[in-house]
């Protein structure tokens, strides 16, 4: 069970960068518009 | 037809129509400057025939190729455009003219900081709510084994290190998560008021603190129980609350907006040189001579000075016929010019005009309605104080013998007592039956609108839109014997096809609905406004003929026949009446089942309309309501309502116009009928989308049925707490005993709110008080 000292720490860790992760996503607009980026590419420039 | 002596002002004046937007004062409206230069702006427009990705494409080249735009960027979903450019090197004119040249007018998004302020809110809402929910999932696995496991099954310094990474997955929720009821708690004290969130952010805290103290200095008086699970549920159970309520608030907040920007942004104003130029309408002054365009709205208060024109002005007065414009007559803002162009001289702007008398007037009354929320609130308090006193008590009971247990039964008593569970008991079914609602169509503006229909003895009506059809409903009358009936039809057809009156398209439509066709020839088209229409038609024969089209007094008919329509027409030619047509309301569908479903359950059924007294009475007596009441203005129907308030009765108003706005706010709830302007649908407790008269009777029982839920939810929450608090005072309730109780107690309340998912829209709901 020595292995839980380790991974409980790693666990809690994961929530932050994941909530971090969600903050940044959200925070720069990544789904501001889910329809017109994918088609983006298709347009000529 | 009215001929206006000008031509076309704008090519006069031959500058960018759009040089109004120019003034800053006009752009900052729609634009934000940015936060690292000055001169550098973000403007948002709307394009409406932006449908695609390609539109989007080419509207944002079309405004790059702007010298001085920094950033576009387009979308179709949204129909909006966010354009970043420096003021120093390009005006808003210039880019607008861009996008009108390639064929995608827009319009600046006035209310945008309002809009965006209103998402940021709600996103930062369902932020709090994610991070206290995934924080929970944390605790709980941590929480988990020490529910199961005997003291022994684990080593103590695990258990340490899942108490850290409790306290650690906790700070997230505390510090960010909880801080709307933190600091709501807070303000409420300063305030010297107990608000339902003191026990609420005393039991966080409380629970927090105990939880730290025994986490990093165990064995202390403070004991070594944890109480990090319970914590983070409670916090996440309450954010699920008030996500909801502010999402659901949001949702109708932009119609008062809209209502406001009825008024154009720009002018056309004579300047010195008698030249016609674009200016803001924020720049009008008395004096000033003003160039109205029909299908444009009147900016101000005015006379008009050259031209005669008719007016809508059924939004301000209730008036639902064109009212005729001559010159020197009083046109007011907010009206809409319909025939003809006009010159007006302004004598009213701004805070000074009928328009902003009525916006004020409907604010007014709406805040004379008494707060139901504070009234709850206020019902709360004794109980909050018995809680407290409660969780003070079981402290100077247990200090003596032990400080710990004192202290672990007041946070028992604060964390059982579940302010989670009262505070849910009445919001959680009406969130229940708002979601209802709006699923079948039926918005809430205020949720304590359900208690108010709830509790309604008497219902107000008004009756055109809300009763009745919009459209008119035409019948022919009689026609001419010796006259071919089906050319009768065709002459309505070809004479009423170029007017834009209701009563002409209505005609219209009738005609061709049999089989008319509006192609004859017609010769000297004219339409007199107030009057009706004349023209030269070929008769069969050959011969021509000089047709009228229009009232009694127009055609030259001076017996006038009595009649229940609401309005009769006559086709005339010289002194032989060709046809008479007649125009009246068509009741809606499902009125009468509506209407005498609700008499039978006790309620009193009025009718309100500003129409004539005879078409009024005839229409109450079809559909069964006893009383009835015409020519009633806005003052009138608010005077009338606020009599039946005196007798102490509570008056549901069902209304859709404008003219209404005033009696929606001061009644005890209101529901807007969906054709209804945007401003009636802000002011009425609730809006009904579509034309469905019928929702009403199960809309009513079901809000019913929601207050009836509610006071079971909370009188199993007081039952609960009347178990619950003599144990936890007496230190025989766990902890987690506690908090488990608490959640339970929660998701019965939940449980009991979702039996209201269910509305059966057919009629008076069975089985319930």
């Amino acid at each position: 069970m020595e292995i839980a000292f380790l991974l409980i720490p790693l666990a809690v860790l994961l929530v932050f960068v994941i909530l971090g992760g969600l903050w940044w996503a959200i925070q720069t607009g990544q789904f501001e518009d889910l329809e017109e980026e994918g088609s983006r590419i298709l347009e000529q420039d | 037809m009215v001929h206006h002596p000008m031509a076309n002002p704008l090519a006069a004046s031959s500058a960018n129509p759009w040089q109004g937007l120019d003034i800053q004062s006009e752009w900052e409206r729609f634009s934000q400057r940015d936060a690292s230069s000055a001169e550098v702006w973000t403007s948002h427009v709307w394009v409406d025939n932006m449908h695609c990705a390609a539109c989007s494409g080419r509207i944002e080249q079309a405004i790059k190729q702007q010298h001085g735009v920094l950033a576009v960027q387009a979308s179709a979903a949204s129909k909006r455009v966010r354009v970043v450019w420096d003021a120093k090197q390009t005006s808003p004119s210039h880019w607008f003219a861009n996008l009108n040249e390639i064929g995608y007018p827009a319009l600046p998004l006035n209310e945008y900081s309002a809009i965006s302020d209103r998402t940021v809110q709600q996103r930062k809402m369902l932020w709090r709510l994610v991070v206290a929910v995934f924080c929970m999932m944390q605790v709980m696995m941590y929480a988990y084994p020490t529910y199961w496991s005997d003291s022994n099954d684990m080593a103590p310094d695990m258990v340490q290190l899942m108490k850290w990474a409790s306290w650690v997955l906790t700070l997230p929720v505390m510090l960010f998560s909880a801080t709307p009821f933190l600091s709501q708690a807070w303000a409420s004290i300063k305030q010297r008021q107990l608000g339902m969130d003191v026990p609420v952010s005393l039991g966080i805290l409380a629970a927090f603190i105990m939880s730290t103290l025994a986490t990093f200095a165990p064995g202390g008086w403070w004991g070594d129980v944890v109480y990090y699970d319970s914590l983070t549920m409670f916090v996440s159970f309450l954010l699920i609350g008030r996500w909801l309520d502010v999402k659901l608030r949001n949702r109708t907040a932009g119609a008062l907006e809209n209502m406001m920007r009825r008024l154009p942004h720009a002018v056309l104003k004579k300047d010195a040189a008698g030249e016609w130029v674009q200016i803001a309408a924020t720049n009008i002054n008395v004096g000033d001579v003003l160039y109205v365009r029909p299908g444009e709205v009147f900016a101000a208060d005015g006379l008009v000075l050259v031209g005669s024109t008719s007016a809508d002005e059924s939004m301000l007065t209730g008036e639902s016929e064109p009212v005729l414009k001559p010159a020197g007559a009083k046109v007011i803002a907010g009206a809409g010019n319909l025939t003809s162009a006009i010159e007006m001289q302004v004598e009213q702007v701004g805070e000074g005009t009928q328009y902003h008398a009525l916006v004020n007037l409907m604010a007014s009354a709406s805040t004379e309605k008494p707060g139901i929320a504070l009234l709850a609130d206020k019902v709360a308090q004794p109980f909050l104080w018995a809680v407290l006193l409660a969780a003070v008590y079981a402290v100077f009971f247990w200090w003596s013998t032990d400080p710990a247990k004192a202290i672990m039964s007041a946070v028992a008593v604060l964390v059982v007592t579940c302010p989670c569970a009262l505070s849910l008991a009445t919001p959680a079914a009406m969130l229940a039956s708002a979601g209802t609602f709006a699923k079948g169509g039926v918005l809430i503006r205020r949720l304590q609108a359900i208690q108010a229909i709830s509790e309604i003895d008497t219902i107000v009506f008004d009756k055109t839109g809300t009763l009745t059809e919009n459209l008119q409903q035409v019948a022919l009358a009689e026609s001419h014997a010796a006259w071919d009936r089906q050319w009768l039809l065709d002459v309505i057809a070809s004479m009423s096809r170029d007017s834009l009156h209701p009563v002409a398209q209505a005609l219209h439509g009738f005609a061709l609905q049999h089989d008319a066709q509006d192609q004859l020839v017609v010769q000297d088209w004219q339409e007199i406004v107030g009057g009706g229409m004349s023209a030269t038609f070929s008769a069969p024969n050959g011969a021509l003929l000089p047709v009228k089209l229009g009232n009694a007094e127009f055609c030259g008919i001076s017996d006038e026949l009595e009649s229940d329509a609401l309005r009769q027409v006559y086709v005339t030619t010289g002194e032989i009446l060709l046809a008479r047509l007649t125009l009246s309301e068509q009741v809606k569908p499902h009125a009468k089942a509506a209407i005498s479903q609700l008499i039978a359950h006790g309620l009193d059924i009025q009718l309100l309309s500003g129409d004539r007294i005879a078409p009024v009475k005839n229409l109450a007596a079809q559909l069964g309501i006893a009383r009835a009441f015409g020519l009633q203005k806005a003052a009138d129907k608010l005077q009338h309502v606020k009599l039946l308030q005196q007798q102490g009765r509570k008056v549901l108003m069902v209304g859709d116009g404008l003219n209404d706005g005033p009696v929606i706010a001061a009644a005890h709830t209101s529901i807007a009928m969906g054709s209804g302007v945007p401003l009636t649908q802000a002011q009425a407790d609730m809006v009904v989308l579509g034309n469905d008269i019928g929702v009403l009777v199960s809309l009513i029982s079901h809000c019913q049925k929601t207050i009836l839920i509610v006071k079971q939810n909370l009188l199993w929450a007081a039952l609960y707490n009347a178990a619950g608090v003599p144990l936890a005072i007496m230190g025989l309730l766990p902890a987690w005993l506690a908090g488990l109780g608490m959640a339970a107690s929660s998701l019965l309340v939940l449980l009991n709110a979702l039996r209201l998912t269910d509305w059966d829209k057919s009629g008076w709901q069975k089985g319930q008080a």
